[in-house]
């Protein structure tokens, strides 16, 4: 498959107090075009800031993004982001938030972009409801409809299911599986949760925690739809997490 | 429809009971006349101020007074709120003075306002203004500068224009916080015109009540707080249900 997204020798630091902090360090990366990577690590281990990086909204402090050759250096309408919360305006109806991104287009087009897209995630019903009035469940479903109604080439999940029940999350994991059938779309999503990134994942990308650096990178190689109870999804649910388990130092009870 | 009948029932059962205490203390004889008029000596009033047209253009005057002391306050207010929440150069430009100048208490400004404008209209327009200016203008600096900034990053991710981030971001958050304001510098523009009239003037219900109060004519003094009183419910009702009508996401119920 084609390369679609690189992330090429990336770095950032912040200033802090004596110094600099390092978040991410010479983070090599290359997505291909449709694919689920998805990135798992502690959290505070910088991967929401490559995503913000990928996302335009951060600048490396060196290395370089580019999207199919270009170099990103802003927010751009071929990669949009969905937040651990759903972040929807309060001030809007729904329908209305699921158009934001669509600013420049005709009043009409809008609507009917935002309605086939609401109609995806199953909310045609709600559309002249405000944010208040949903579930957490559905407003995330919102959020997706908002992200993809603008069509982007790259959809940045940061850890998007987090805060919801794990029946909702379930639904919404099949609904990104969903997404990618209908658009095709190329996928980075970031997670804590192991069993959400082998669900998904064609790879998944492990970080190390301070300064975030990737420790190994996994192909997937499982059919789908996956089996969550399956030995083989087991397997990887193991190996991955066999990174995050340390051996246990002995605990001596006595200092003689 | 019965509920909303028995709610405002309840409403009313205070000042129900206030005035049956009000009127048996004074027919009975225990509470002396010049200390508390009776009941109907200040009904009696109120009637013959209102066939006379008296206590109706006292009121007008007041009124008038607060609707341009208060108009330029809100037009003012929020000009400089949203330009002082909305760029740190202003800020810090403007931020300091406006910060010690709200410390003086309106009344303070009175004598140097009657030196400065004389007794007439200016004056009165003018310590209104100065009252409820700050209540308005400090309110929607905090509402803007409170706006919660990753709504603010959504805006961005999608490229929203500085004026679109301010018109749907910054401006729909600091709505409520905004109305506070509206609501608290009209309140305190009511205490402004009447303690500017009692101090000052030769016209408006200030002016009236502080005539009757050298006249020992307290039936009069008592019709003046009344007419004060409700006139201030009116315009808050006003405000509330200008309140209600900017904000309708506000209302809606959450049966997530």
């Amino acid at each position: 498959m084609a390369e679609k997204l690189r992330v090429e020798g990336v770095s950032k630091s912040f200033p802090s107090r004596g110094g600099t902090l390092s978040v991410l360090e010479h983070i090599d990366l290359s997505v291909a075009d449709g694919e689920i990577v998805v990135i798992v690590g502690h959290s505070g281990c910088g991967k929401s800031t490559l995503l913000k990086n990928i996302a335009g909204l951060e600048r490396p402090t060196s290395g370089s993004i580019t999207l199919d050759g270009t170099p990103i250096t802003a927010p751009g309408p071929d990669r949009t982001m969905i937040f651990q919360e759903h972040r929807l305006l309060p001030w809007m109806t729904i329908i209305d938030n699921v158009a934001f991104g669509l600013q420049g287009l005709p009043k009409a087009e809008r609507l009917e972009t935002a309605r086939h897209y609401l109609d995806l995630v199953g909310l045609s019903e709600f559309e002249r409801a405000y944010p208040a009035q949903l579930s957490g469940g559905m407003s995330q479903r919102a959020a997706i409809a908002r992200a993809l109604a603008t069509k982007p080439e790259v959809l940045l999940l940061d850890e998007p299911f987090g805060a919801l029940d794990v029946l909702t999350k379930m639904d919404l994991q099949d609904e990104i599986l969903n997404v990618r059938e209908c658009e095709a779309t190329t996928m980075v999503m970031v997670t804590h949760d192991i069993d959400e990134a082998v669900y998904l994942a064609d790879r998944i990308v492990v970080m190390s925690n301070r300064p975030g650096k990737i420790e190994e990178i996994v192909p997937v190689e499982l059919g789908r739809p996956r089996e969550r109870g399956s030995a083989d999804f087991a397997w990887y649910t193991k190996r991955i997490l066999n990174h995050f388990l340390k051996p246990r130092e002995k605990k001596f009870d006595y200092v003689i | 429809m019965r509920t909303k009948t028995l709610n405002l029932l309840e409403m009313l059962v205070l000042p129900a009971l206030i005035l049956l205490a009000w009127h048996w203390s004074t027919v009975t004889g225990a509470v002396p006349s010049i200390v508390l008029p009776t009941l109907s000596a200040v009904g009696s009033s109120i009637a013959g101020q209102l066939v006379s047209g008296r206590l109706q253009s006292d009121v007008l005057i007041s009124v008038s007074r607060i609707l341009k002391g208060y108009g330029l306050a809100v037009v003012f207010g929020l000009a400089f709120g949203v330009a002082t929440g909305m760029s740190a150069h202003v800020d810090r430009f403007f931020g300091g003075l406006f910060r010690a100048i709200r410390q003086i208490p309106m009344v303070a400004w009175v004598p140097l306002l009657v030196m400065w404008f004389g007794i007439g209209e200016e004056s009165k327009v003018a310590v209104i203004f100065l009252a409820s200016f700050f209540q308005v203008l400090l309110n929607t600096i905090d509402g803007i500068q409170h706006c919660d900034k990753r709504l603010v990053e959504v805006g961005k991710m999608y490229r929203l224009s500085p004026w679109q981030l301010f018109q749907k971001i910054y401006l729909p958050s600091a709505l409520p916080q905004i109305f506070v304001g509206l609501k608290l510098g009209l309140s305190v523009s009511w205490m402004a015109v009447v303690a500017a009239e009692m101090i000052a003037a030769s016209s408006g219900i200030g002016f009236r009540i502080n005539d009757a109060r050298a006249l020992l004519d307290y039936p009069t003094v008592f019709s003046g707080m009344i007419a004060i009183a409700v006139a201030g419910v009116l315009m808050d009702v006003v405000l509330s249900l200008t309140t209600r009508a900017c904000m309708p996401w506000e209302r809606s119920e959450s049966h997530g």
